[in-house]
């Protein structure tokens, strides 16, 4: 009995610490990008393979996150990538996510539009939750430790670039 | 055609289509593509709209690119109705975010994403888009815009032709876009947020 106390009140202090450290913060959003903090488990990395395409070997970058209301919006790389480049940034990504608790993302465009239901998706640590229909441009993921990745450039420095400074 | 006669030609005939890519004018080379550029009347070109896509650097750097280019070709297609440069400014956003040489893929090259296949069949004088072609464009020359601007908003020219052919009808800019990206069937869940991404930004640039 004692030890089932025990194990139950660990058992809460790590939903605890789960919830605490599971954050969304939107910086801003406007005319001159979005930018958000969020913990790791509320990003979601995907390339998917473009079958149906005229171009054969080609991928399509996004990256959902979970927000405050427990919707989900995409940043997507708005030009199509060949697989092999797409799964190479997302290995680099996914280190970015794996070493960092918070996570700093620059998107363009705003999030000004009104939520409608899109296609579900499925956090590994938090559930399956829908997307809301919102769409910024994928600009730069980065960690407080300086790991960072920009569509365009990678990890070459600098990183992040303006207007993400 | 007739053409006089001559010792290479005694017939004084001669085909029209063989002919017409050696006119200056009708093919376009980086010199010919210089002095298009820093020749050309600009007084009543429409230029793409001016400070509304904050978020990116360099978005206004390319506007008289642009709008050159955009003026040269739907003259030379005649085109109707004429492609709006911010059609071209936001796609450009959505392909480049205005990087001239975005590092981050290995099919596609510079400010306007031309892939080797593009950039062959441009060049190709029996190929698809013989009507108008370019000629000593090497790959490493779509990493400057003053090349890849004018290949890119030409590739757009055939892509509405190609995109017209699928859907029996002309294609709106949004369908445009996607034939540009390859992805006018597609299925995909990539497609509509790329779409999501165009819309967005042609949108900001036409917002009064």
């Amino acid at each position: 009995m004692r030890v089932s106390k025990r194990s139950s009140l660990v058992c809460f202090l790590i939903f605890l610490a789960g919830c605490a450290t599971s954050s969304y913060q939107l910086i801003r959003s406007g005319e001159r990008g979005t930018e958000l903090i969020v913990s790791p488990d509320r990003v979601l990395l995907e390339c998917e393979p473009l079958l149906d395409a005229d171009e054969k070997g080609l991928s399509g970058f996004m990256m959902h996150v979970l927000d405050e209301e427990n919707t989900v919006l995409t940043l997507v790389q708005g030009n199509t990538l060949d697989t092999d480049s797409c799964h190479r940034r997302m290995k680099k990504m996914s280190e970015i996510l794996r070493t960092g608790k918070t996570i700093f993302i620059g998107g363009t465009g705003d999030l000004g539009e009104p939520r409608r239901k899109g296609r579900a998706h499925v956090f590994p640590r938090k559930g399956t939750f829908y997307g809301n229909g919102r769409v910024l441009g994928f600009a730069v993921i980065t960690n407080e430790f300086g790991a960072c990745f920009d569509a365009y450039s990678g990890d070459e420095k600098p990183c992040p670039r303006e207007p993400f400074i | 055609m007739r053409v006089p006669v001559s010792k290479k030609n005694p017939t004084g005939i001669t085909i029209r289509d063989r002919h017409l890519r050696r006119i200056k004018g009708t093919y376009l080379d980086g010199s010919e593509i210089d002095s298009v550029f820093r020749q050309y009347d600009r007084t009543t070109i429409v230029r793409p709209t001016h400070g509304k896509l904050e978020d990116y650097r360099n978005a206004d750097q390319f506007d008289e690119l642009i709008a050159i280019w955009t003026d040269y070709f739907n003259r030379k297609f005649n085109a109707n109705p004429p492609l709006d440069p911010d059609v071209v400014k936001a796609l450009i956003a959505s392909e480049s975010g205005f990087r001239v040489d975005p590092r981050e893929n290995r099919k596609a090259f510079g400010i306007a994403q031309i892939t080797p296949e593009t950039l062959k069949i441009v060049q190709d004088p029996a190929g698809e888009a013989k009507d108008f072609i370019f000629t000593k464009i090497r790959q490493k020359d779509l990493k400057d815009p003053h090349i890849a601007i004018p290949i890119g908003i030409r590739w757009l020219f055939r892509k509405r032709i190609t995109a017209m052919n699928q859907l029996k009808r002309p294609p709106d800019h949004e369908e445009l876009i996607l034939e540009y990206k390859g992805l006018l069937k597609s299925k995909t869940l990539y497609k509509e947020a790329a779409l999501g991404k165009y819309r967005k930004e042609y949108a900001r640039l036409k917002k009064k």
